[in-house]
């Protein structure tokens, strides 16, 4: 049965169940975010507040429901994690939600079983029968969580089974880091950075803006320093291997090999050591070994003088950040960086330490080698799989997928039928977070619930549940476990509590407070040493990263994830061996020629990829590929990075060699073209405008960027009747974008837009109405790399109008470029006159063609496109015209503030949005702004999307530095 | 013998002598073994006719297929993408209407400024442009996102009161299309009616010859019939020549009002024109020539037709030359790095440099052949050197449409095209069907202009006194 | 010959005398001589277009032209005002900043317009002024008249003598070169 086969047979099963016609409200009570109540009118959008989490810390987040289907993720205002923003993976899990491809029902191996049946198959009776009364033939994995429901919950089945054996595996867990903080700082703490008050940042090897726990708040609190006006900017110095969306922000930013960044750091260390402001915060004969500047390059020792002379020159005022995936000793150094320049201490401190809220991060005697072990061992006899997907994500030597078939009974609840549910005996339906209720801990500890907007589709059920469920309390629902979990908190009577807190979605005052820490130098030491040990030059490295679209391969079957293009590659629908230009070029491999990968006897073949910016002597490779489960959509995409990678070096490894096989593959890639071919200042703003900028002074307005554009004719008269009122315009401040893609995903939930598939993106027919543009200047090794969200920028002078035989596309009196889709014929005309190519095309009926839950994540106030119909974004025109509505129902002169779906997503905040005819509006000030330019300014569209220009310092770091290097040379 | 006004044609004899290297016409038997020989291929079967006809019919199917693929799967069945929304199809929609232009430019044109060699040859342009309509009409419907919302470009009283909007050029396009097809139908149909008359009074059988005699609409050829027509085929000739001229210009201001750098071009409409001449004169060319050949009419259709279309394809392939060199020059001379960029990198050293190249080889070089006399009457190079110019100008389109919107202004958004077998089999079907009709013509449609052809026959004779007469020409004396 | 029998009697016309020529110089020679015979009504049936007969005949030029002019001119406003109506008065829209009015644009129609609507004058026409189709005439009756839409010239000569013999025509038309006469009859 092919997969259209099977998801039309799908779609009329559920079609059948009445799933589509029917509103599946949970049966508890659940709470909208707005004061009103939940019975608002019929057909206007609810939203809910819940929680996501994400390699075991939640992001709060508010959902908009329509008529009982949730269809719009956005972020939860009040969440600490989110400040109203969200992430891709926030996004799109709305559509994971509908996924077809989800499992159904409870399965023992090829029968169809039922919860009854498990219930009584897995009550603690039975259980004890099979693993002993107290439970020593029972193994648990689950992932790393700081749940307090499911930590309760556990303590329950310990309770019950006291010699039962917990495990924890996530393949993205860098125990690592856990390990550095307790060794140097002799607790497991996480640190907690504020960029709010960072004047400096140095980040090695941290893309803080866009993935790990914490990054949408980070990225807002970057964006809103980066963009207060007259504090000044702050500094942004990145040192990384392959380009990131944060690394495309910084000031100054350096390629680095794993060990050259480890050497960068140790040569951070010893200049802020040897920094007189400094003196004596490193004990003597702390940092022995080599010096590490010596072996540095020249651009990278004036990347190190640089950075540790800014640091010192804000004392207090820096962060220095370390990636999530480094190894211990980089983790180590930083602590240690922040400890000298003062950025630690006390609360307000740019750099706090807090206690780590995950529960199972940090013990390697519980992780899936151990758990290996033990079945190896013999003894277990049950073995529970709660959540993951261990069986595709474990390492390459840890036969895991063996291990599972040893165990005389398994279980795995989990989303999907995938690689660990066809090894497993049980397979049970999990409940989508936006099905379940449950509890979370965001990275700084604040407790958020997580409350479900529709009832399980599939009769899911969640990790609490089902741990309830085997330690005896199987009749009780998992509303009442979280309700019983949280009563003693509540400080007066529990009912209004509860209320409140469950229409907020975060509770209040739970963020764990700072420890103090002291720095232990001896360790610090170590790290030093071993950072610096020279390594063969011919080592080459291998480095497994997080997919930005797929994560670790829990969204593989995500089709707006798949199809989202790589931050900097813009890479869909596979992974590739990144590696960097002048590497490339001597292993003579192009882009699209494939390679094996051969590391510690175990070989990989993957496409190769150039990029632009990447170190050289190392191949990036993202995990979450090459799955093979039964999900229709990431099977067969890419290639399994778990097949080379071991549990001793997870994230990076050496020693590993490339050769070429001499086949080749094409790459989905979405913009072939890295270079900007002069054009610069015409796309991506004028130069002297940024320097005027960056200097920090108020400079005339260049008389060329205001002038109107020679016209023939007059501007056409607001009309009379009020909708040319407001006349809507956006800024985009290229400042802080990071290219992140969250308003593409935004865009895509918010708008309907299909996904095409990786057979069209090869044709260029991608469909996303924003993209981020990604442009490459200079060396490729060193490259200035650029984004640009393009977006239809909304001209006045249209050049897609005119053009239009049908009137499909017109002018409104607010300034909007409208799509009447179905006046339209399709001639194309309209995109071939578009200077922006920002108009997409329905080549086929790709609406058509999903399954029947996935009509169910549509979005009803926007029209589903038809086979032949141009589109393109409108500035989210069902919410202009849904606020002008609320405006005249109010008796309201002036239309409230419209949030368009990319603006309200933007981590860092770097969409503005808002009427010209609002004086107050900031879309006004910032157009005043001597950076704003409109892009292909020079031909006369007059665009109503302006820019901000990017502020560049690279050119002064080279000024400041050569004189040094002269001085040293 | 009564020798009066009858030939005032005559009358710049010397003139004409020195234009006309060749006669346009050599000894012809008389009236009544021309007629037969012109008409016999319709009664008759000529055993080269049935393998062409189902070959180019079978074409025709994959045209059919092809275009059934298109309307049931969707356009996506195409090579088409974003930047490069148009590709193909109107490619080839501007490549059959350019090649249409040389049919109306050779018969009405030619009347107006009274060049008589137009006569044994303007039935095959004629019919070539409307068979080449035919195919250029449907692509631009083919290519629509919806095709079966086409008539939507065209006014019409809607009850939602929405109409199409004038300022784009596609509206334009449609009334320039249809008001083409339309008048060349009439100006071919109007052309024919005295030689179906003939076909009528020559019938074999009396079904053809009420048939033939339906279309003949009754035309007896008397006096006053000649009166009115004589003056309504000229005026619709006047009427053509201009029109000619607006369509391919209108055609060109597909790509002129667009801000795309190669098309947003003030040159783009005469040069437009002339591309289209040029194209349609190599393909009058590949049509005469084996039909001159096959049905024996070299004594109609001489050495000074062919001398004459290749002196055009000259004329016209310098002032392409020409055009070529204007763009070019206004690319560098406006100092707009777009138009730049396209002119000088993206063209001659993109992705489709080749067919670049080949374009400018194939339609510039080529006919620089046609100085020599030799090589204007030799029938294998005009051939030759009509299917190069044939498959240039096709480049030609290819180029300006594809080579300039795979490359526009965002470096961003450029990417490769590359057709898929869906294009590739509406190319082929249209010129099997174009090869369809045309053979059907040959068949069933007297394929030179019998009346016209009579009379340049008689002025002949009247030039070039004594007239060598195979037959009954002195009966009167 | 008949192709389509008539379905109704036609009200009977001049009967006319009837002369096949084999050329066009002995066809101008016979007209010459009826003209001096005194037969003002003549016709001709020839295979080509000879202009030169219209003056010997006495034909005015045609007035075809006039139709033409003015179906142009309303095909040209008819055009127009359908742009200005859609565009400009009906269904005013802002599209691309443009003027609503927007001449230049509306040119190109307007002129297709004029053509279209001309050349269906032309040839609509040309047709009505010959009440054509007829698809059968009594003088398609005539023995041999076929051959004046191949190689022959045929005179058609009304107001046949008193005597409704119309010997004396026909003696003059052989005396000019017929190779063939045929007798008053009603064609």
């Amino acid at each position: 049965m092919s997969r259209r086969d099977f998801v039309s047979l799908v779609g009329a099963t559920v079609a059948l169940a009445g799933l589509s016609a029917c509103v599946r409200e949970p049966a508890e009570k659940i709470l909208p975010y707005v004061d009103g109540g939940p019975d608002a009118t019929p057909g206007a959008p609810l939203h809910f507040a819940t929680s996501m989490t994400l390699d075991g810390y939640a992001t709060g987040l508010l959902v908009t429901s329509h008529g009982g289907r949730p269809t719009k993720i956005e972020g939860n205002p009040e969440h600490p994690a989110s400040l109203g923003a969200a992430g891709v993976f926030e996004q799109a899990s709305v559509l994971q939600l509908y996924d077809p491809d989800r499992a159904r029902y409870v399965q023992t191996g090829k029968r169809r079983g039922s919860w009854r049946t498990l219930s009584q198959e897995f009550s603690p009776a039975t259980l004890r029968a099979h693993t002993g009364v107290r439970g020593a033939g029972l193994a648990l994995l689950l992932a790393p969580t700081a749940s307090p429901l499911i930590s309760t919950m556990l303590d329950n089945v310990r309770n019950t089974y006291p010699d039962a054996r917990t495990y924890f595996h996530d393949p993205l867990l860098n125990t690592g880091a856990a390990q550095s903080a307790i060794d140097t700082l002799g607790d497991s703490v996480i640190p907690q950075h504020d960029f709010r008050n960072a004047d400096v940042i140095v980040s090695l090897g941290a893309d803080f803006c866009a993935a790990g726990p914490f990054n949408l708040r980070y990225a807002r609190d970057f964006g809103t320093r980066r963009r207060a006006s007259g504090s000044g900017t702050n500094t942004l110095y990145v040192a990384e291997c392959a380009p990131s969306p944060t690394g495309t922000l910084a000031d100054h930013r350096i390629a680095a090999s794993p060990a050259t960044l480890g050497r960068i750091a140790s040569a951070l260390l010893q200049a802020m050591s040897a920094d007189a402001r400094f003196a004596g915060r490193v004990p003597a004969n702390t940092l022995r070994g080599d010096t590490a500047s010596n072996t540095l390059t020249a651009a990278e020792r004036a990347w190190v003088k640089a950075a540790a002379a800014d640091l010192a020159a804000h004392p207090g005022h820096g962060v220095v950040i370390a990636g999530p995936q480094q190894p211990a000793e980089l983790h180590s150094i930083v602590h240690a960086l922040n400890a000298i320049t003062g950025n630690t201490g006390n609360t307000g401190s740019t750099v706090r330490y807090t206690k780590s809220q995950l529960i199972g991060d940090r013990d390697a005697t519980h992780d899936l080698a151990a758990l290996n072990t033990a079945i190896q061992a013999g003894g277990i006899d049950t073995l529970l799989i709660l959540d993951g997907n261990p069986v595709y994500s474990a390492p390459a030597d840890v036969p895991f997928r063996d291990a599972v078939g040893h165990v005389r009974n398994s279980v795995y609840l989990g989303l999907y039928n995938n690689e660990t549910a066809k090894e497993s005996k049980w397979m049970l339906p999990a409940a989508h977070y936006l099905e379940s209720w449950g509890d979370g801990r965001a990275y700084d500890g604040t407790a958020s619930l997580v409350q479900p907007l529709i009832a399980p589709l599939y009769g899911g059920r969640t990790v609490a549940e089902f741990l309830a469920l085997i330690a005896g309390q199987s009749g009780i629902s998992a509303h009442d476990l979280l309700q019983r979990s949280w009563r003693g908190h509540a400080a007066g009577s529990f009912g209004p509590w509860w209320d409140q807190t469950l229409a907020r979605g975060v509770i209040a005052d739970t963020a764990a407070p700072s420890t103090v820490t002291a720095i232990r130098w001896d360790s610090i030491g170590a790290a030093h040493a071993k950072l610096t040990v020279p390594v063969a030059p011919e080592q080459i490295s291998m480095r497994f990263v997080p997919s930005p679209a797929v994560h670790d391969g829990q969204f593989a079957n995500n089709g707006w994830l798949q199809e989202l293009p790589h931050p900097i590659t813009k890479l869909t629908w596979d992974n590739a061996a990144m590696l960097g230009a002048a590497f490339a070029e001597r292993l003579g491999v192009a882009r699209g020629d494939e390679v094996e990968l051969k590391l510690r006897g175990r070989s990989l073949r993957v496409p190769a990829l150039i990029v632009p910016g990447h170190a050289n002597d190392v191949i990036t490779l993202a995990l979450g590929y090459g799955r093979a489960g039964a999900e229709g959509t990431a099977r067969g995409v890419g290639s399994n990075a778990n097949l080379i990678r071991t549990s001793s070096a997870p994230f990076t490894d050496v020693g590993v060699t490339v050769t070429r096989t001499g086949a080749h593959r094409d790459l989905a890639i979405t913009q072939e073209h890295w270079s900007l071919e002069g054009r610069g200042d015409a796309i991506l703003g004028v130069a002297e405008a940024s320097a005027q900028s960056a200097s920090k002074q108020p400079q005339p307005v260049p008389p060329t960027r205001k002038r109107r554009p020679l016209t023939l004719y007059e501007p056409p008269a607001p009309s009379a009747d009020g909708f040319g009122a407001d006349q809507w315009a956006m800024v985009i401040d290229l400042n802080t974008c990071t290219g992140c893609n969250a308003c593409v995903v935004a865009c895509q939930a918010e708008n309907n837009i299909p996904v095409v598939g990786r057979e069209s993106v090869l044709k260029s027919r991608e469909m996303q109405w924003m993209r981020i543009d990604r442009y490459v200047e200079g060396q490729l090794d060193d490259p200035q790399v650029s984004v640009q969200p393009m977006l239809c920028q909304q001209c006045e002078k249209a050049p897609c109008e005119y053009v239009c035989p049908v009137d499909a596309t017109v002018h409104s009196d607010d300034g909007l470029n409208e799509m009447i889709y179905n006046r339209c014929v399709g001639t194309r005309f309209c995109s071939n006159n578009c200077p922006y190519k920002v108009r997409r095309f329905n080549w086929f009926d790709y609406n058509g063609e999903i399954a029947e839950t996935e009509r169910m994540v549509k979005n009803p106030e926007v029209t589903i496109r038809s086979r032949g119909v141009m589109e393109k974004c409108t500035f989210c025109v069902q919410r202009i015209r849904s606020a002008q509505i609320d405006a005249q129902l109010a008796n309201e002169p002036r239309t409230g503030p419209v949030v368009t779906a990319c603006q309200q997503t933007c981590p860092t905040g770097a969409i503005i949005f808002g009427s010209l005819t609002d004086p107050s509006s900031e879309v006004v000030r910032l157009r005043e702004d001597p950076r704003c330019f409109s892009a292909l300014d020079s031909l006369g569209t007059v665009p109503r999307v302006r820019y901000l220009a990017r502020d560049r310092a690279d050119e002064v770091l080279a000024e400041v530095e050569t004189p040094d290097e002269r001085r040293e040379g | 013998m009564t020798t009066t006004a009858v030939d005032s044609v005559a009358q710049s004899q010397a003139a004409r002598d020195a234009v006309e290297e060749f006669p346009v016409v050599y000894d012809v038997p008389d009236d009544a073994a021309l007629t037969d020989q012109i008409l016999s291929p319709i009664w008759t079967r000529s055993r080269a006719w049935w393998p062409l006809f189902i070959v180019s019919g079978l074409l025709a199917v994959l045209f059919i297929y092809a275009m059934g693929v298109t309307f049931v799967r969707g356009i996506g069945s195409w090579g088409n993408n974003v930047p490069v929304a148009w590709a193909w199809g109107i490619t080839d929609f501007v490549w059959w209407i350019g090649i249409g232009h040389a049919g109306t430019f050779i018969s009405a044109f030619l009347i107006l400024l009274n060049q008589r060699w137009r006569a044994s040859i303007n039935r095959f342009a004629e019919s070539m442009t409307l068979f080449a309509l035919v195919n250029a009409s449907l692509f631009p419907i083919l290519h629509l996102g919806r095709p079966w919302f086409f008539y939507w470009l065209i006014p019409y009283p809607a009850t939602m009161g929405v109409w199409p909007n004038f300022k784009s050029s596609l509206p334009w396009d449609v009334a320039a299309v249809s008001t083409y097809f339309t008048v060349s139908l009439l100006f071919w149909y109007l052309g024919l009616v005295p030689d179906l008359a003939a076909a009528r009074d020559r019938a074999p059988g009396i079904t053809r010859r009420r048939i033939y005699g339906i279309f003949a609409l009754g035309w007896r050829g008397s006096s006053q019939e000649w009166r009115h027509y004589r003056v309504a085929y000229t005026l619709l000739a006047g009427l053509a020549t201009p029109l000619v001229i607006s369509v391919h210009s209108i055609v060109s201001l597909d790509f002129a009002i667009t801000q795309l750098p190669g098309w947003h071009s003030t040159i783009f409409p005469p040069y437009f024109v002339v591309g289209a001449i040029y194209s349609g004169l190599a393909m009058v060319l590949m049509l005469i020539l084996p039909a001159r050949r096959i049905f024996h009419l070299k004594d109609i259709i001489t050495e000074a037709h062919l001398s004459n279309l290749a002196k055009l394809m000259l004329v016209t392939g310098s002032m392409l030359a020409y055009s070529y060199l204007c763009e070019a020059f206004v690319s560098w001379y406006s100092g707009d790095p777009f138009e730049y960029y396209t002119s000088f990198v993206a063209r001659p050293l993109g992705p489709y440099a080749i067919i670049f190249w080949l374009m400018l080889c194939a339609n510039i070089l080529t006919p620089q052949l046609f100085w020599w006399k030799r090589m204007r009457t030799n029938t294998v190079v005009l051939f030759g050197a009509s299917l190069l110019v044939f498959a240039g100008m096709w480049c030609e389109r290819f180029i300006i449409i594809v080579g300039s919107l795979n490359r526009d202004f965002l470096p961003s958004s450029w990417h490769f095209y590359a057709p898929s077998w869906v294009d590739i089999s509406l190319l082929a079907g249209s010129m099997g069907l174009f090869c369809f009709l045309f053979l059907a013509f040959l068949r069933w449609v007297p394929m030179v202009a019998l009346s016209e052809v009579k009379r340049l026959h008689l002025d002949m004779r009247k030039e070039r006194q004594p007239v060598k007469v195979r037959a009954a020409d002195g009966a009167a004396s | 010959m008949t192709l389509i029998q008539p379905s109704r009697k036609r009200k009977p016309r001049a009967r006319r005398v009837l002369g096949e020529f084999p050329s066009v110089e002995s066809l101008l020679a016979g007209i010459d001589a009826l003209k001096n015979g005194g037969y003002d009504t003549l016709e001709t049936f020839t295979p080509f277009d000879i202009p030169e007969l219209d003056a010997r005949l006495g034909l005015r030029r045609s007035r075809i032209g006039w139709l033409v002019f003015t179906c142009g001119l309303i095909g040209m406003v008819l055009a127009f005002g359908i742009q200005w109506w859609a565009n400009v008065h009906n269904y005013p829209l802002n599209s691309g900043g443009r003027p609503v009015f927007a001449i230049p644009s509306f040119i190109f129609p307007t002129f297709e317009g004029l053509v279209l609507a001309a050349s269906f004058g032309a040839f609509f026409g040309v047709l009505a002024w010959l009440r054509l189709p007829r698809l059968w005439a009594p003088i398609d009756e005539v023995e041999g008249f076929t051959s004046a839409s191949i190689d022959r010239f045929w005179i058609a000569v009304g107001a046949v003598d008193a005597d409704d013999s119309g010997e004396r025509a026909q003696q003059i038309l052989r005396d000019s070169g017929a190779i063939q006469t045929i007798a008053p009859a009603d064609v």
